[in-house]
């Protein structure tokens, strides 16, 4: 409610002279005062996932085993699955990846689990479409080192993997078909029926009464901000440290922390990253693009000082992580 | 010779097909390219306009979740995308222009990089709006929560609430009322805290926060306010570039159209051509054929002399027999060909001979341009008759114009081919001269209505945009007037009233003072006064101040009302609102009087105690009065006699269960079946070119059926005259839905 009225009054600031007079302020007065006791109701701004829709069984087989395929590496050690880890929340667990030659990465791997919802790729957002995404870990030196050429080659030689090429695009693998398969791959890999998606559609009991209280906090107190909408988070950007230096007190900055910056130039995109999604957030630890947070209770830590400009108290943290891990939710039968 | 002859008609077959061909596909070349681009513009037009309304959304706080923007910027992007590529085929295509272009559709090029590059920019701006409204949104509200903290950790303290309660209204005018003297107080007030809280670490931290809060609102702020502005201005000038595209595809289109045109004209003169080397067939065939009659009358002589001694010479007849045989059969041959040919032309060829008025050759196509048969027509009269009569004298001058130096004329006209069943034809011919005196014609004829109802319904159009716009201007005009003469008239109205009361106290005081004059018996005085009333006919003037005041008060009245209707019919707005139709009715009535004054009386019986019906009531105005219009032109056709009113317009209104009903009646000369059936069309009118638009009634089927879901009726006789009816909904159930529903909840809890 709180929210709400404060929407409000930035709209009516718009026409400030008509709000002069001390009637008015005081009118303000008493409805910020009236807002205080009401009980936040307002829509939700997150809503449940939906099943991914239907799509070619062969394809998705061909995109599935691409994406396990360490073919894709220069030297056959590594496939998207190596840091993607479907059982570990889309990711590995760690703060930067190791790619081929046991090289470390510059960034934490983002999950792969519900990236088909987001608009952009990613954490400066630098490609578009999951098809754009495929071609940057092929080719990234510290990742899998390769190129399409080299990969065009290796799946050829492939008996297995060409014949089901073949028969699910009649052509031989190229860089375009390996991107779609994958990325048909990738659509399936959203996460349903989370406990919270659940507490939407209406089942009172499907999270606890700490998790509700979660739920409130994480609206009241701003989160809600940026994570929002059917992923929670994902769909715009947003300055790392906005109420505080982050970076600079972390030290070491490096090429990744300049964020979006690196991809359009403009001055006002430094240290802007893509707002992650927080679904199955309880399982990517460590947290943020440079994994500096080990736990979820420090990530939210840190996003209370950092970002909201908010002191925050031992049980609110509590009560907004028992939220945070009601957002886990089950793959569709039969992709894993 | 007989084989380059037939070389040569071949050629001119294949000749004529590939013409008919060609120009048949050059005329719709471009359509498909042009329909797309047109859709995808729309399309674009549309999306920008949502994208707009989910941003207002969001900032009026409604929405919280940027998915819907997000969603519509996608769809931005993709139909950019779409744009490009449209862009990129027409590219090229033009550069392999080989031997498919001819019957290949192809795409029509625009510039769109600017609408690109807009795009792009617009992304971006959408971008920053998100991030900057989300930290904003944030600050407004935590600040507030921190000093509410801090305010109950200090119950007890008065002091100290007092002076965060000071901060908290330094606070508020700067954030609700953009109040920038506010920070300088709230800094202080800050300050001041900051005394007070000396040494507790935890509270120092809070109003730190406060602080940067208090920073991040006026600095965050003003960004917003600049994206949202460059947000509008771009989405301006992307609304400003599909308009230019859209004019520069409208313009392309219009130019392929005249290259049609063109083209056509290049048809004709190849098929003139084509005729031309058929007579010339003709003309070599007959000569064949006298040469063959020589040939024969030499052989007979040959025959006679040499039968009985020259048997050599009889087995050279045989030969030369079966040569004339051989020559027979090839005449035959070269007629029928050269029919065949004329036969294919897509058109009416055909030859007369002037003095005796008879038609010597006429192709097959005749039935097609004039409605009868080649063998029907026997004279050139026949085909006069058919022309429309009011193309007649054009023809006739025209023809006059044929001499030997200019043989050859080209006009349009239009052929009755039948009862209703009206072509437009052009017309080729050429004439032959003996002694300076035309004497045979040979004529290409060849339908062209389709070309000639395109460009006609352009003009319509083009009228119907002038004529909208003189309305809205009159509208505009109208609405203006009204509010100008609405004040004097009130005065005038007001001073009237009260003239009337003080005329008529004056007029009882002077009767009043001559009684007590009369009284006292001062008969000098009284008889003085008598002669001064008499000078003034006083009499007189009291029996008439009254009843003129009235008159004027009566007519003022009347403008007021006028002007009252005026208004209430310029009402602006395209919402939808509850509405009084009988009000509606009236004032549109008022409005139309002069429209139906002269030749009908107006009755209306209207049902007191109809709803209120939710209706666009402008619309409703603009169909109401569209009727009447109708109503009384219908009238007009029947009665002419001006004098005699015979002519009944009545508009009634009534419930037919949920459904407002309004029914217009006239007794006017009502329609005939195939008109009822077509009056709904687009640009359909009986009535002549330049008085009716036939925009009238498919606008009221537009705005009755597809808006408001209502329907419209008619029933008529031919000679009794015509009723609509006109059904509304009271309620538009579909219409309430449609607005958000999500935003439809949130005002319920806001409640």
């Amino acid at each position: 409610m709180l929210l709400l009225f404060r929407d409000r009054g930035g709209v009516s600031g718009l026409a400030p002279e008509s709000y002069r007079s001390p009637l008015c302020v005081c009118c303000f007065l008493l409805l910020v005062l009236t807002a205080l006791f009401i009980p936040p109701a307002f829509s939700d701004p997150i809503f449940p996932v939906e099943y991914p829709a239907e799509a070619s069984p062969k394809e998705v087989e061909l995109g599935r085993q691409l994406f396990n395929s360490v073919l894709l590496s220069a030297d056959n050690s590594v496939s998207c699955a190596s840091c993607h880890d479907l059982s570990q929340g889309g990711e590995d667990g760690r703060a930067f990846s190791i790619g081929i030659n046991g090289q470390v990465g510059e960034i934490n791997t983002p999950s792969v689990l519900n990236a088909a919802l987001n608009p952009y790729q990613f954490w400066d957002g630098r490609a578009v479409t999951l098809e754009e995404q495929v071609a940057g870990p092929v080719h990234h030196p510290k990742e899998m080192g390769s190129n399409w050429e080299q990969v065009v080659a290796k799946l050829t030689g492939d008996v297995n993997l060409s014949a089901q090429f073949s028969a699910v695009y009649g052509e031989r693998p190229n860089a375009g078909n390996i991107a779609r398969a994958i990325a048909v791959y990738e659509q399936q890999l959203v996460t349903v029926d989370a406990p919270f998606d659940r507490f939407l559609k209406g089942q009172q009991n499907a999270i606890s009464a700490q998790a509700k209280t979660g739920y409130r906090l994480f609206r009241q107190i701003g989160c809600v901000s940026c994570h929002q909408g059917r992923n929670v988070g994902g769909n715009m950007f947003q300055y790392f440290g906005i109420m505080g230096d982050y970076l600079g007190e972390r030290g070491n900055l490096t090429k990744a922390d300049y964020g979006r910056y690196n991809v359009t130039g403009r001055d006002e995109d430094l240290f802007k990253f893509r707002v992650p999604s927080l679904r199955n957030v309880e399982h990517t630890a460590p947290y943020f693009h440079d994994g500096s947070a080990e736990t979820l209770e420090q990530a939210v830590r840190v996003m209370s000082h950092y970002q909201l400009g908010l002191p925050i108290k031992d049980d609110e943290v509590e009560a907004i992580t028992a939220f945070l891990r009601s957002l886990s939710g089950e793959l569709v039968e039969g992709v894993r | 010779m007989s084989q380059s002859n037939r070389a040569s008609k071949l050629v001119l077959l294949f000749l004529g097909v590939l013409l008919v061909v060609f120009f048949t596909l050059s005329l719709n070349r471009y359509k498909s390219s042009f329909l797309s681009w047109q859709s995808q513009l729309s399309d674009l037009r549309l999306v920008v306009r949502e994208l707009n309304g989910a941003i207002h959304m969001v900032r009026g706080g409604a929405w919280v979740d940027y998915d819907m923007i997000v969603e519509k910027e996608q769809q931005l992007q993709s139909l950019t995308r779409g744009l490009i590529e449209h862009e990129v085929r027409a590219g090229s295509q033009s550069l392999e222009l080989k031997g498919e272009w001819l019957i290949n559709q192809r795409e029509i090029s625009l510039p769109v990089k600017p609408l690109v590059d807009t795009v792009s920019e617009l992304s971006h701006v959408i971008e920053t709006f998100k991030t900057d409204f989300s930290t904003l949104r944030n600050s407004q509200f935590i600040v507030f929560r921190l000093i509410d903290d801090l305010m109950s950790e200090f119950a007890n303290s008065p002091e100290l609430r007092g002076s965060l309660r000071e901060l908290e209204s330094s606070v508020l005018h700067l954030t609700f009322l953009n109040q920038r003297s506010s920070l300088a107080v709230a800094r202080e007030h800050l300050g001041v805290l900051r005394e007070s809280f000396r040494e507790k670490e935890p509270h120092l931290q809070s109003l730190d926060y406060i602080e940067s809060h208090i920073e991040v609102i006026v600095t965050q702020r003003e960004t917003v306010e600049v994206i949202i502005n460059s947000e509008v201005q771009l989405q301006e000038s992307l609304n400003r570039q599909v308009g230019r595209l859209e004019s520069a595809l409208q313009e392309r289109y219009q130019n392929e159209l005249d290259r049609a045109g063109l083209f056509s004209y290049l048809f004709f003169a190849s098929a003139v051509l084509a005729l031309l080397f058929g007579s010339m067939l003709i003309r070599k065939t007959s000569r064949l054929g006298a040469q063959l009659a020589v040939h024969n009358r030499n052989l007979e002589e040959l025959v006679s002399q040499r039968t009985a001694n020259l048997k050599a010479a009889t087995d050279r007849l045989e030969t030369e027999k079966a040569d004339r045989e051989g020559l027979l059969e090839q005449l035959a041959e070269a007629k029928e060909k050269s029919e065949a040919i004329l036969n294919t032309i897509h058109g009416c060829v055909a030859e007369c001979d002037l003095k005796s008025r008879e038609i010597q050759y006429i192709s097959n196509g005749a039935m097609a341009i004039w409605g009868l048969t080649p063998d029907e027509i026997k004279s050139i009269d026949q085909l006069a008759e058919r022309i429309h009569p009011d193309d007649v004298p054009e023809h006739l001058s025209r023809f006059a114009t044929l001499s030997p130096e200019k043989p050859v004329i080209n006009i349009e006209y239009r052929v009755n081919r039948g009862p209703d069943d009206v072509i437009w034809v052009r017309e080729v011919t050429t004439a032959s001269f003996v002694n300076g005196k035309p004497r045979t014609l040979v004529a290409v004829a060849v339908d062209i209505s389709e070309f000639k109802t395109a460009s006609q319904e352009r003009q319509r159009i083009e009228e119907e945009l002038v004529h909208a716009q003189k309305l809205e201007s009159v509208g505009q005009l109208a609405a203006g007037i009204a509010h100008e003469i609405n004040t004097p008239a009130q005065f005038i109205s007001d001073n009237l009233v009260f003239l009337q009361d003080a005329v008529g106290d004056v007029l009882k005081l002077v009767a009043d003072a001559r009684e007590k004059i009369n009284a006292k018996g001062l008969a000098d005085l009284s008889s003085e006064i008598d002669e001064l009333c008499e000078d003034v006919d006083l009499e007189y003037l009291e029996g008439e101040i009254l009843p003129a005041l009235k008159q004027s008060f009566d007519g003022i009245s009347s403008i007021a009302k006028i002007i009252r209707a005026m208004k209430d019919y310029s009402h602006p707005g395209e919402t939808f609102e509850l509405a009084d139709l009988n009000k509606a009715i009236e004032s549109t009535v008022t409005i139309s009087r002069t429209e139906w004054k002269y030749f009908a009386q107006l009755e209306m019986a209207l049902d007191e105690s109809l709803p209120m019906v939710e209706c666009v009531v402008s619309d409703i105005n603009q169909v109401v009065l569209n009727m009447i219009v109708n109503a009384a032109h219908a009238i007009v056709e029947k009665y002419d006699d001006p004098d005699n009113l015979e002519g009944r317009i009545t508009i009634s209104t009534g419930m037919q269960g949920d459904t407002a009903v309004i029914e217009i009646r006239d007794n006017g000369n009502g329609m005939p079946e195939a008109v009822k059936a077509r009056i709904f069309e687009h640009f359909f009118t009986t009535k002549e070119v330049g008085k009716g638009t036939g925009q009238g009634l498919s606008l009221a089927y537009r705005m009755v059926v597809e808006k408001h879901r209502g329907k419209i009726e008619v029933d008529s006789e031919m000679g009794e005259g015509t009723t609509f009816r006109i059904l509304l909904p009271v309620n538009q159930p579909d219409k309430s839905e449609e607005t958000d529903v999500r935003e439809a909840s949130y005002s319920a809890e806001f409640a």
